[in-house]
């Protein structure tokens, strides 16, 4: 008779007989997300392509059953679970498994049922919703023929013990087999593997009820299986995989004795059984086996010493390391897959003898399919990149060989070219000798003065990518410096590039040298301010070889090949020349824009009723300097820019983590560079490479006519900014702006008394550094003003100040971590009142000497406070306490707060020392002062002033006034400006690091990251900003709402479209001091280094906006130029593409 | 109407003999020289795409060709006769009723198929498709085993589909399908209600390219046997290319056997595709692992445009194959599919007449 045994068989393509034989049915977890943070991360990024081949990686690592699990709330399960399974159909090497569907959503499960065409195993159901439910979806997976993991829940629950274990799963068991008719060998159980080791006494006994439940199972229920989560048993250890994996193996050898059949395991983290150190088997075992009321204990002191020590790695699939080398160097130059590039590379050149063959041969060849696919659309440039990065590494390795051939083939030209030029260095001979062999050679720089280099990398890299050879010089290179190269090299296409305005001129300078020096070469033009048509009526009339603008990087190959083929050149030169010729005429002779005169524009001037309005005061005047860690900002990241600089288009959704393009194919590429991106910057912060530096401040302001004058303390000019005024013709009655329109005019302060612009002050303002608040005396504001004794504070007091600031830090840092607002906002608000809290407390509560507990000091410093008033001061009210005194004055005009307090202060602290016989400082140094706001704040402070003595219980204390009648807060005739500087250090020295690993993917991934935090930071600074101006309440705006600038108030920067002269930044630096206090530093263009630096402007006008300026008219200019005191040559030299007049 | 299930029986009899089941539908409808006016009749005389290769719609249109055709299979000695009902479904109907969007810049995509699944049009024509050719099929099986006094059964031809669950027809999306698992049921359903209601004893899931279509289809079986409270005998059977495996999905032979164990399929099988010689390893890997009885009906050879058929092999052939595979202990239903007339029929009939049955292991 013939027979077939009773087993578990199930199926794929191929079929999996788990007969008696085969020993444990290992099922792969790393494609549940719930087994896999990474398989989590790879599929919330939509990263599909890489999640597929974790599934490829399981199957090779020996998985005999793939487990698929979508269960996370950031995930669509079902459509998930649909989307991924049918990309599993069509990879043969997957789909040979069967699938285990694993949700514990049924409908999940019902959806994974549809894409099994062989025996899968739903995993899982359960009693839990109770009988009728269980054996409809029982029947339901019977219909789909698959088998299933039956957990031991019931209504009541999960099983924990021994008893209720067995209890449910014999339940169970009898209504499949008797009521539904499921097949007994599809039946698996999931007693549940339990953590033990938690500390709980009740857990102790967790694995040996889950081994003993099994032994029963297996004994009593004929045909079911059993199987469970083997990591649950150790997550007590999460983070010492040593002492996992010694658990995992010991935990399934007992539960594989008491017959158990399955697991979900991570194949790699496994140890054998064997291997597993005696020590630790012993303590494990102990735990497992529940041996010593002590063992977990002891098992905690031994792992101690196995923390960091890393378990096994998942080992990738390997299959195409079988193929021929040629294969094996395509797959890795598509795939950008450099690991085994040098043992390649190294097979190849054995086998090709030569090196250069190497090169000719399969790389250029597997480059040809990459270039092909990226010319089709196919692959997208983060793509290409990484190829390059292989295909670099590749001719790394072959670089000194092929050195040595040339060498020898060369000796003879190097000789004779070493004795024409005895200065030349051999390495430098040698690439002259060998220039007979190049398919072209592009020397590429950023121009003089400008740091900005990452599209410029993406040209260089991407042209390399198809053959060329890229000399790249760096960054602000000299005009001689790259004309000289040129000629060392006998260079084919010379590439500049600049991001910053000044740029465009030393691109001018750069093609008018070419023509002096006879050059003929083609030459390239890109960058963010170059365009078109600039190239075209600025720079190419000065150079008659070819002067081609190129608008990125995907255009600068069939450009170059154009230029470089003998067929295509003339026609691509002819076809060039006459849309540039075209070009410049169209300037020239088109039709104009319709502009205003400068009078007219400034008629055209928004009109703001001045007197109504009340600009808001910041808290502090002066600067505050700020470095915050990189994690902070990545919050207030703007990622789209990030996706142009990769030359993907679109808009990014934050919330849906997508590119919003018309073009799929470039979405799904965003994904997966978002989520590189991610890893990046996670390694970013790891490893701390990058430092962020930033500075703001706050300054009284007035705007003068299209100027801006900041004012020192005693009412001088500090310093001014120059704004220019938009003079195209508006039909839509829009007016003509200009930034200063957004300052109150000086005029409604001082009746344009003030106006002599060319005394600059050198007074810096004076700033009170040790203390909390800069001091600063503004015309005509009103101060609360409270100055201590020395001893006034306690070191109680101050331990007590910072322990809570470091608490609610934390708690704050956490809730912000975790998205708690509502927690993070009170912890917000708690750290601000935290000082006047405790400090005022502490000044209550009258510690130290309390001098002024005298009567005879309190009336020393009486008089001195009364000694100048209405002379040099008014007083709104004032009080003398025992160890301080509260102030609400007025200065008057040419006496500075500062002045004043020191007066009194030295006045009344040598009088009270002698009176006390004491010696030394009387007073604190600091000064807590605060500009009255308005009304309103006038008369709260007046009260607080006056009614102090009466709230710290000193009845019928004399000191205390209202001073002279009631005075006007006057504080709504100044304005004030913002600047901000930051600067993101360590990205350039770092991307030097990954170039000289021949990594430029790297290299400008961190660049173009750093570029994206800069700008977070300076986000980040406006936001605090703001609030520091009292205009926006913290937590006011959601994140996104930021990114957007849905806020009040703008942060225009120098050389930007609404003040594009880039001359205005020293002006901003210097009012700062910024360079000391970000290592921010200006080049003699201007342009910000570190290249990953925002300045500006803050505004916080309602009605400021962004805006652009072109056209400008000669009349304007002229104007600008005088204000600046430039010549109009140097004024048009900087503006000069917003110009609109030749 | 009540619903005889002849699963019993039919066992019986697999334990005395190898059953014999019937020939090519197409083939042998190529023999009677019809033109596209027969397949048009004048029901469909007006309509505006080819008919002559929709072999399903002579059912409607030439009634008398079918049903002799079942006449002389059953006459060769056809124990079960498969209804001419192989594309008898909307969604395969609608290749010859609904323009190809194709053709127009579009594509083929669960949407396209959703309006066919709601075209009134096409679900009554599938569903008249089926109980007239089961009804045609019946007629003669009754017939005959009236004249013979040998019971003959009507076994409900269930096809492929044109269309496939597994596999993208988008190069650039591999994710892709043109149809969702719930219309194939859909459509699946609609043709096993009427199958059913035509009067068929067996239903046969046959020519499997795709298994998760087949799986649909065994889905929509066995709904509709809970819902009605019925059970028919379920025949499933597979066209495997060279290496064994389904010829769309690229599922093995055992993995398809596992993957329909629950069935409890009456028998499974191999057919189509292949000529007896090289399914032969296939059907003894089947023949080795299967739980239940296994059928055969292989093609009659590989084609070959010179040969009558259009196929390579003649009676002759057929009868010797047979014999060889019924003496290896392969065979419980032998048959012919592509290539095989009435007289190849009648040549395996013969062949597998005195040999006893293959024996079905036993689950221990």
């Amino acid at each position: 008779m013939k027979t077939i045994s009773r087993a578990l068989r199930l199926s794929g393509t191929d079929a999996y007989n788990h007969t008696a034989d085969k020993g444990f049915l290992m099922i792969g977890e790393r494609t549940n997300v719930a087994g896999s943070p990474q398989f989590a991360k790879l599929v919330r990024a939509g990263d599909l392509e890489a999640a597929v081949e974790v599934a490829r990686q399981q199957v090779s690592n020996g998985a005999n059953v793939i487990d698929i699990c979508f269960d996370d709330g950031l995930i669509d399960g079902k459509a998930m679970m649909a989307r991924y399974l049918s990309l599993l159909q069509g990879e043969p090497d997957v789909a040979k498994v069967p699938i285990m569907v694993d949700s514990s959503k049924w409908e999940i499960l019902e959806e994974g049922l549809k894409y099994l065409q062989g025996k899968g195993i739903v995993n899982s159901i359960s009693l839990k919703e109770g009988e009728e439910n269980f054996k409809k979806q029982a029947r339901h997976i019977m219909r789909y023929g698959a088998a299933v993991v039956v957990m031991a829940f019931d209504e009541n629950g999960q099983a924990a013990t021994y008893e209720e274990k067995i209890r449910i799963c014999e339940r169970a068991y009898r209504i499949l087999v008797d009521e539904v008719g499921f097949n007994q060998d599809d039946i698996i159980f999931d007693p549940n593997i339990l953590t033990v080791a938690t500390g709980i006494e009740e857990h102790n006994n967790y694995a040996l009820d889950f081994i003993n439940a099994t032994a029963w199972i297996k004994q009593n229920l004929p045909g079911a299986k059993v199987s469970g989560g083997v990591s649950n048993i150790s997550f007590s250890f999460r983070g010492n995989n040593k002492v996992r994996e010694a658990m995992h193996s010991a935990f399934l050898y007992h539960a594989g004795k008491a017959g158990m059949d399955m697991g979900i395991v991570n194949a790699g983290m496994l140890e054998v059984y064997d291997d597993i150190p005696k020590n630790l088997l012993d303590c494990v075992e102990d735990v497992l086996l529940n041996r010593h009321p002590d063992a977990t204990e002891k098992l905690l002191d031994l792992a101690e010493s196995f923390k960091g020590q890393g378990g096994k790695k998942v080992e990738e699939d390997l299959t195409w390391r079988t193929q021929p080398v040629e294969k094996r160097l395509e797959h890795a130059l598509l795939r950008g897959i450099d690991k085994y590039i040098d043992e390649d590379t190294e097979e190849a050149r054995l086998k090709y003898q030569r090196p250069l063959k190497v090169i000719e041969g399969p790389l250029m060849d597997g480059m040809g399919v990459v270039g092909d696919l990226f010319g089709a659309g196919k692959m997208f440039l983060p793509q290409v990149v990484k190829s390059a990065r292989v295909m670099k590494k590749a001719v790394a390795w072959l670089f000194p060989y092929m050195e040595a051939e040339k060498a020898e083939n060369l000796a003879g030209d190097i000789l004779a070219i070493q004795e024409k030029n005895p200065g030349m260095s051999y390495a430098d001979a040698l690439k002259i000798a060998e220039r007979g062999n190049s398919a072209g050679r592009f020397l590429i720089a950023t121009v003089k003065g400008d740091v900005h280099d990452i599209g410029k990398n993406i040209v260089g890299v991407v042209l390399s990518c198809n053959g060329f050879e890229v000399t790249d010089m760096g960054v602000m290179v000299s005009c001689d410096k790259i004309l000289d190269k040129a000629v060392e090299l006998g260079a084919d296409v010379i590439g500049l590039s600049g991001l910053i305005t000044p740029s465009l001129d030393e691109m001018v300078h750069v093609a008018k040298e070419m023509e002096r020096r006879k050059f003929t070469v083609p030459l390239l033009i890109g960058g963010a301010t170059t365009s078109a048509a600039h190239t075209a009526i600025k720079i190419a009339e000065h150079y008659s070889g070819p002067v081609v603008h190129v608008l990125d990087a995907s255009r600068s190959v069939p450009v170059t090949t154009s230029l470089l083929s003998k067929d295509g050149h003339d026609e691509f030169v002819k076809e060039l020349r006459e849309k540039q010729q075209k070009a410049r005429e169209n300037f020239l002779g088109g039709p104009k824009k319709e502009t205003l005169t400068l009078a007219e524009a400034r008629a055209a001037a928004p009109k703001y009723d001045w007197q109504a309005y009340t600009p808001p005061v910041p808290s502090f005047i002066g600067t505050r300097t700020l470095e915050p860690a990189i994690h902070e900002l990545v919050d207030y990241i703007d990622w789209t820019p990030f996706f142009h600089a990769w030359e993907l288009r679109g808009v990014w959704d934050r919330e849906k983590k997508e590119l919003k393009t018309k073009n799929e194919g470039g979405a799904a590429e965003a994904k997966k560079l978002y989520a590189e991106a991610c890893v990046y910057l996670d390694q970013l912060i790891a490893e701390n490479r990058l430092q962020a530096r930033g500075i703001y401040g706050f300054f009284p302001a007035n705007a003068d006519g299209d100027d801006i004058i900041v004012w020192n303390e005693d009412g001088t000019e500090r310093t001014r900014f120059h704004t220019l005024r938009q003079q195209l013709k508006k039909t839509s009655g829009k007016p003509n702006v200009a930034l200063s329109d957004w300052i109150m005019p000086v005029a409604a302060d001082r009746g344009g008394d003030l106006r002599s612009p060319s005394v600059k002050s050198s007074n810096a303002i004076q700033r009170n550094t040790t203390g909390s608040l800069p001091h600063w005396f503004k015309q005509g504001a009103t101060y609360a003003v409270v100055f201590r004794l020395a001893d006034s504070i306690p070191q109680s007091a101050l331990n007590e100040y910072s322990r809570e600031k470091r608490m609610l830090e934390e708690i704050l840092t956490n809730a912000e971590k975790h998205g708690e607002e509502t927690t993070a906002r009170d912890a917000r608000a708690k750290i601000d009142s935290l000082y006047s809290q405790i400090m005022e407390e502490a000044l209550r509560a009258g510690h130290g000497e309390c001098h002024m507990r005298r009567p005879e000091i309190a009336a020393i410093v009486r008089d001195a406070i009364l000694r100048y008033e209405g002379q040099r001061f008014e007083l709104g009210a004032w009080c003398v306490m025992p160890n301080h005194v509260h102030l609400l004055i007025k200065p008057l005009e040419g006496h500075s707060l500062s002045s004043i307090l020191q007066g009194m202060k030295s006045f009344s602290a040598k009088e009270a020392n002698a009176l006390l016989g004491r010696k030394g400082g009387f007073w604190q140094k600091e000064s807590y002062d605060h500009i009255v706001r308005d009304e309103e704040d006038y008369e709260n402070q007046k009260s607080y002033v006056m009614t102090n003595p009466v709230v710290a219980g000193l009845d019928g204390w004399e000191f205390v006034g209202s001073g002279r009648p009631k005075i006007a807060p006057t504080v709504a005739h100044t304005d004030f400006i913002g600047g901000f500087v930051v600067g993101i250090h360590g990205a350039d020295e770092y991307a030097k690091e990954l170039d000289a690993a021949n990594d430029p993917y790297g290299s400008i991934m961190v660049k173009a990251i750093a570029d994206r935090l800069a700008e977070a930071c300076a986000e980040m600074l406006h936001h605090r900003a703001r609030i520091e101006w009292g205009y926006e309440a913290e937590g006011e705006l959601t994140k996104d709402a930021l990114i957007h600038e849905n806020y009040q108030g703008i942060r225009p920067a120098p050389g930007y479209p609404a003040q594009p002269d880039h001359t205005e930044k020293p002006i901003l630096f210097e009012l700062l001091d910024a360079s000391k206090a970000t290592g921010v530093d200006l080049t003699e263009s201007c342009a910000m280094h570190p290249g990953a630096a925002v300045s500006g402007i803050y505004f916080s006008h309602p009605e400021s906006h962004y805006f652009a300026l072109s056209e400008l008219q000669k009349d304007q200019i002229e104007d600008y130029a005088k204000r600046k005191g430039m010549t109009l040559a140097e004024a048009e030299k900087w503006l000069g593409p917003w110009l609109g007049y030749a | 109407m009540s619903v005889i299930d002849a699963t019993a029986e039919l066992e019986q009899e697999l334990r005395k003999r190898i059953m014999v089941l019937d020939g090519a539908m197409g083939t042998t409808i190529r023999t009677y020289g019809l033109k596209e006016e027969d397949a048009r009749g004048s029901r469909f005389a007006g309509h505006d795409k080819d008919l002559l290769n929709n072999g399903d719609i002579l059912s409607l249109t030439r009634p008398d060709v079918i049903a002799d055709i079942h006449k002389r299979f059953y006459e060769a000695g056809s124990d079960i006769c498969e209804t001419n009902t192989f594309s008898a479904t909307g969604l395969a109907q609608s290749e010859f009723f609904v323009e190809d969007p194709r053709e127009k810049g579009g594509r083929k995509d669960p949407e396209f198929f959703q309006k066919i699944l709601d075209d009134p049009m096409l679900n009554d024509l599938a569903w008249e498709m089926n109980v007239v050719s089961s009804q045609l099929c019946r007629k003669w099986a009754d017939n005959i085993a009236t004249d013979t006094g040998r019971k003959r059964y009507v076994a409900g031809a269930i096809g492929p589909l044109t269309v496939s669950l597994s596999n993208s027809p988008d190069a650039n999306d591999a994710g892709f399908r043109v149809v969702t698992f719930d219309q194939v049921l859909a459509a699946y359903r609609h043709q096993v209600l009427a199958l059913i209601e035509g009067g068929c004893d067996i239903l046969m899931v046959e020519t499997i390219f795709d298994s998760l279509n087949a799986k649909a289809a065994c889905v929509a079986i066995q709904e509709i046997f809970a819902e009605r409270e019925i059970r028919l005998p379920v025949i499933i059977s597979a066209a495997v290319g060279l290496g064994g495996e389904t010829m769309i999905s690229a599922q093995k032979v055992e993995a398809m056997w596992i993957a329909f164990a629950h069935m409890h399929p009456l028998a499974v099988g191999l057919n189509c595709s292949l000529g007896p010689d090289l399914m032969r390893p296939h059907l003894e890997e089947l023949s080795n692992c299967a739980g239940t009885f296994v059928s055969c009906y292989s093609n009659a050879g590989l084609p070959n445009p010179l040969a009558p058929t259009g196929f390579d092999l003649e009676p002759k052939h057929m009868h010797d194959y047979m014999v060889e595979f019924a003496k290896a202990g392969l065979l419980n239903l032998a048959g012919g599919c592509c290539g095989n007339t009435p007289e190849h029929v009648a040549a395996i009939a013969r062949a597998v007449s005195n040999i006893p049955p293959r024996e079905v292991p036993v689950l221990i």
